[in-house]
């Protein structure tokens, strides 16, 4: 099963905009997430999440996460790919011995109590275990028929290389924080960006490699996750938890804001930037969660 | 009759035409569950080339614990307010399969199952969305054992007048905490769904009746909808060995009228049908309520009322047991 999940702020209060947490909701249940910046990649991802879900040795489901009205209400121009390459790329659906129909008497999802629960929970963990190389088949397999090479299927590294401070985030917030890096490395500052494409299964070899040994890590939550360790973002408070076997854990800080739609601009980006340099030239976080442009 | 296939007439004729088993031994339901009854007869009256869907509820906990199953039809669990858009779901998925050849054309019925809370509270505008549905062909079957049951029989919008569950005890300051007057299911999807073309009401303890009935709700096409009453002997109180008995009593007095609703015509059937002719009289209420212990606490004045109320829908209804809408009132001008 694949949904495509166009984010926006839960209600009360109604807002159009993007907020994570509307995906984030079923992130410990059992679906894959991944978060998507262009409408070129939400369409390639839907081809590739199919692949996934469908995948004999993972059959979960896969959210594809929009940024709500950013990305799910603009005009883009994408390419379609032919039918023959899609049909190439995705194998007919076998259910095998689940299909439900009268030639094959079986029934599902019984109530299963404390006797099994347990086990089938197991089953959805090695699932989403496999996941991980399934993806990477997938995404190989996908730049061979469509040509279009996505590079590490779970992140995109952005300027990282010999950064000092690096910024992580997910969705279309990587547009303005991309052009900050620009004109930053442009004056001499040595900052980078990773974005988050998979959050589940989520990729902490990945996070681990790139972040250890960053003088400062800041993350740019478009969520909340109210009474988190040190009360950071869903985001912040995993990458915190991976890098933990880093070998040289970084500093950390947190910026929530961009939610219910509330832009986050270039400028903003450079201000999140300079607080982050900040830090790493004194060798120290003074506030650890900042609630960026909040009025108070 | 818009339909022409062979009905049951009589016990023999049932016993021949439903001889094999689809909902089987092997479920854990409680003794004398008329619910379970119900959905017997639905499954023979299905046959083999059927698909089930099932929402939580008593239906789903006690017919298929995990490594067992009631079921010799494929079945599938859908969620408590699931059963409107997993039917839906898996007639359009059926007919898409057909047409671009991946299935055999056939006719495979699609029944989604859910009880009063699943159906009328809960689930209430999916399945009202699934009727509106006329290009997939599916019946959903309400079963009302009057509460939500599976949780330890505890009031829904379906639990008749005055009687007591667990959210609606009687106590010193309030005698009668349900004191909302169940909703009138079938008679809601019937009169709010046009394009449905059968909709029905049944009961376990009449078996020819309710075995006609779904056959016809799966032969004319389209959504289709049939409500039972299904006398629950944990949650209303009365030996299990009388099941049968108090099935039969809320139809001869009248609390339960038996009726279809075939291409916008309406039509008493069976008992209630024999009721309206004049052939036999109602039954007072009060042989059916005094012998279930949920309405032990009711004083004689509120079986009065009660009775008053049935006499009024039998009396006055513009139609009995569908349209409440008083023959007094200037509509229809004469
Ligand atoms: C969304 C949701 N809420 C609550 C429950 C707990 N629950 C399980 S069965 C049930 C009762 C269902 O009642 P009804 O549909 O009347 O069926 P019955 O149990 O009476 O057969 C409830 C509330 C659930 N499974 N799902
Ligand atoms: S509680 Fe009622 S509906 Fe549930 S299994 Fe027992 S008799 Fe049947």
């Amino acid at each position: 099963m694949v949904a495509l999940i166009g984010n926006r702020a839960l209600d009360d209060p109604g807002a159009y905009g993007v907020e994570h947490n509307d995906a984030l909701m079923v992130r410990d249940v059992g679906w894959l997430l991944v978060w998507v910046d262009t409408a070129q990649e939400a369409l390639d991802t839907t081809l590739i999440a199919y692949r996934v879900a469908e995948d004999p040795r993972v059959m979960l489901p896969v959210g594809i996460s929009m940024d709500g009205a950013f990305l799910t209400h603009s005009e883009h121009v994408f390419k379609i790919p032919p039918k023959s390459k899609v049909q190439k790329f995705l194998p007919p659906y076998d259910l095998g011995n689940r299909k439900l129909h009268p030639s094959n008497v079986i029934s599902v999802a019984p109530q299963v109590n404390e006797d099994w629960v347990t086990e089938l929970r197991k089953q959805m963990d090695e699932a989403m275990k496999n996941a991980r190389k399934v993806i990477e088949e997938a995404y190989r397999d996908f730049a061979k028929i469509f040509g279009r090479d996505y590079g590490n299927p779970f992140i995109e590294p952005y300027m990282v290389e010999d950064a000092d401070v690096v910024m992580v985030g997910m969705g279309t917030v990587s547009k303005p924080i991309k052009e900050a890096v620009r004109r930053l490395r442009a004056k001499g500052e040595r900052v980078g960006f990773l974005r988050i494409r998979w959050f589940r299964p989520f990729p902490t070899e990945d996070i681990i490699r790139y972040l250890s040994g960053v003088k400062v890590v800041a993350v740019v939550d478009r969520d909340y996750s109210f009474g988190s360790p040190f009360d950071g973002g869903a985001v912040f408070t995993e990458i915190r938890s991976a890098l933990y076997e880093a070998e040289h854990r970084p500093l950390m800080m947190n910026f929530i804001g961009g939610l219910g739609g509330r832009e986050i601009s270039y400028n903003d980006a450079i201000n999140m930037f300079n607080m982050a340099l900040d830090a790493a030239r004194k060798g120290m976080v003074e506030q650890r969660v900042i609630w960026y442009g909040v009025r108070e | 009759m818009t339909i022409s296939i062979k009905l049951a007439r009589t016990v023999k004729d049932l016993l021949q035409m439903a001889q094999t088993e689809y909902f089987d031994a092997g479920h854990r339901t409680c003794q004398g569950c008329e619910s379970a009854m119900v959905l017997r007869w639905v499954a023979k009256a299905a046959g083999p080339n059927t698909i089930v869907i099932g929402a939580t509820g008593c239906m789903y906990v006690a017919n298929t614990t995990y490594y067992t199953t009631a079921w010799a039809l494929p079945w599938i669990h859908t969620q408590l307010s699931g059963t409107g858009s997993a039917v839906v779901g898996t007639a359009a998925a059926l007919k898409a399969l057909m047409e671009k050849g991946k299935l055999p054309n056939e006719k495979i019925n699609v029944i989604g199952i859910c009880g009063d809370l699943g159906c009328a509270d809960a689930g209430l505008s999916e399945v009202s969305n699934a009727l509106t549905h006329t290009k997939y062909n599916f019946l959903i079957l309400m079963y009302d054992n009057e509460s939500s049951a599976n949780t330890d029989i505890q009031e829904t919008t379906m639990t008749p007048y005055g009687a007591l569950t667990t959210f609606s005890p009687s106590g010193k300051q309030v005698r009668i905490m349900k004191y909302r007057w169940k909703k009138n299911m079938a008679a809601m999807m019937a009169v709010g769904h046009p394009e449905v073309r059968y909709v029905a009401t049944a009961i376990a303890a009449d078996p020819i009746d309710l075995y006609n009935k779904v056959r016809k709700a799966l032969e004319i096409g389209g959504p289709t909808f049939i409500h039972t009453l299904d006398p629950c002997p944990k949650g209303w109180g009365f030996d299990p060995k009388y099941s049968h008995e108090i099935g039969k009593l809320a139809v001869e007095t009248g609390i339960w009228p038996l009726f279809e609703i075939e291409d916008g015509k309406f039509k008493l059937t069976s008992t209630s049908a024999r009721i309206a002719s004049g052939e036999i009289k109602r039954k007072p209420v009060k042989e059916y309520l005094r012998r279930q212990t949920r309405f032990k606490h009711l004083t004689d004045e509120d079986i009065e009322y009660i009775q008053r109320k049935v006499d009024e829908m039998w009396e006055k209804w513009l139609i009995p047991g569908l349209i409440p809408l008083m023959k007094e009132l200037p509509y229809p001008e004469q």
